[in-house]
């Protein structure tokens, strides 16, 4: 679904840097540099962001009845 | 006990993070502190979410815990909103003294597409408007939820004062660590600086600087691995009295230096009600004065 708010171990916010990671590291850039400006530390919170798929725009084309 | 000087040497303080050394202070206070920084500093959160519409691909129920993790703007919230045990509600009335009021309000024109691709939006947190300047979104880029064309949110956020310990979306210091301060001494008579130790030290404290070895015992975190591999026996690990190195680091509703303060003002006045307690007991000299 969508990158969470909250890292689930520490509770950092990590949820407003997910935009800037991907698009760094689509753009060709080491995904562990990327973290270390971003300062993502932890390792918590750095697996946050290499284990996510963002797989909210694959179901929301399937909207449910209200 | 003679009283002592209780000194703070700062390494880092920004709004994000507190990292020093505390010196003088004993230390089941300063873990008091510490503890009291993650469990007992009150922030403001959203509480009750009431969904108006939502016919978006998410549940409320979805969005309502996105919104509550966020965290909100506290630094003149503390003096302004009313304490959590002051504020009763059955989430029909809500008293401004305690609940501010925020908004998501969005909608996208359109028809909604019964199948096929449709590009979908995000809604991030800066589309939450709030009514008290003091109370806002610690940051408008965090996604809340996602939007496609004919759908529309509308939800109203109340948010009060809460401790840590009721939800870890109040937290204040999402991290707090303490850590004691190694003091290595190598007793240079028996050492040859042979470098069993620098090979096995994770963290270079120890290291062999041109054949003699160096001690750094800033970075020591007393794993004891060095102890094991000497083989004269020469070096002695040991921690530093009454000095410790404390790391708050805050969910961004309040400065960390603000956290350190206001979790030593509630370890305080914990203790002063303790000290009442006992004293109403006739257990102090105050007591028995006045009775």
């Amino acid at each position: 679904m969508l990158f969470p708010v909250r890292c689930f171990t520490c509770g950092a916010v990590i949820g407003d840097k997910w935009d800037e990671f991907i698009k760094r590291v689509k753009r060709g850039e080491d995904p562990g540099k990327v973290l270390d400006d971003l300062g993502v530390r932890r390792y918590c919170c750095r697996r946050m962001f290499l284990s996510h798929v963002d797989v909210i725009k694959e179901i929301a084309p399937y909207p449910r009845r209200v | 006990m003679p009283k002592q000087a209780v000194e703070i040497e700062v390494k880092e303080l920004t709004r994000e993070r507190f990292s020093g050394r505390i010196k003088g202070a004993p230390l089941p206070v300063v873990n008091a502190i510490r503890r009291v920084a993650q469990s007992e500093v009150l922030t403001m959160a959203a509480d009750y979410i009431i969904f108006y519409d939502n016919n978006t691909v998410l549940y409320d129920e979805y969005i309502a815990h996105r919104i509550a993790m966020i965290p909100l703007t506290s630094d003149a919230a503390l003096e302004k909103y009313k304490r959590p045990e002051e504020c009763v509600t059955d989430g029909s009335r809500f008293d401004e003294d305690c609940y501010a009021t925020l908004r998501l309000v969005v909608e996208r024109p359109g028809e909604t597409p019964l199948s096929g691709l449709t590009e979908v939006e995000i809604i991030y947190s800066d589309s939450i408007v709030s009514e008290d300047p003091d109370v806002r979104p610690v940051s408008g880029k965090i996604p809340v939820a996602v939007i496609s064309p004919g759908q529309r949110i509308h939800a109203e956020i109340k948010a009060r004062l809460g401790r840590g310990r009721e939800h870890a979306k109040w937290q204040a210091a999402t991290v707090s660590v303490l850590t004691y301060v190694a003091d290595i001494r190598i007793d240079w008579e028996h050492c040859d600086s042979c470098g069993d130790c620098a090979a096995v030290c994770p963290t270079g404290a120890l290291k062999i600087v041109k054949g003699k070895l160096k001690v750094d015992s800033e970075k020591c975190n007393l794993c004891r691995q060095c102890l094991r591999a000497c083989p004269a026996g020469a070096i002695r690990l040991s921690w530093r009295d009454n000095e410790y190195n404390l790391m708050i680091e805050s969910s961004g509703a309040l400065h960390a230096g603000r956290i350190l303060y206001e979790a030593a003002k509630e370890v305080r006045s914990k203790l002063l009600t303790l000290l009442n307690t006992v004293n109403t007991l006739g257990g102090g000299t105050e007591g028995s004065r006045s009775g």
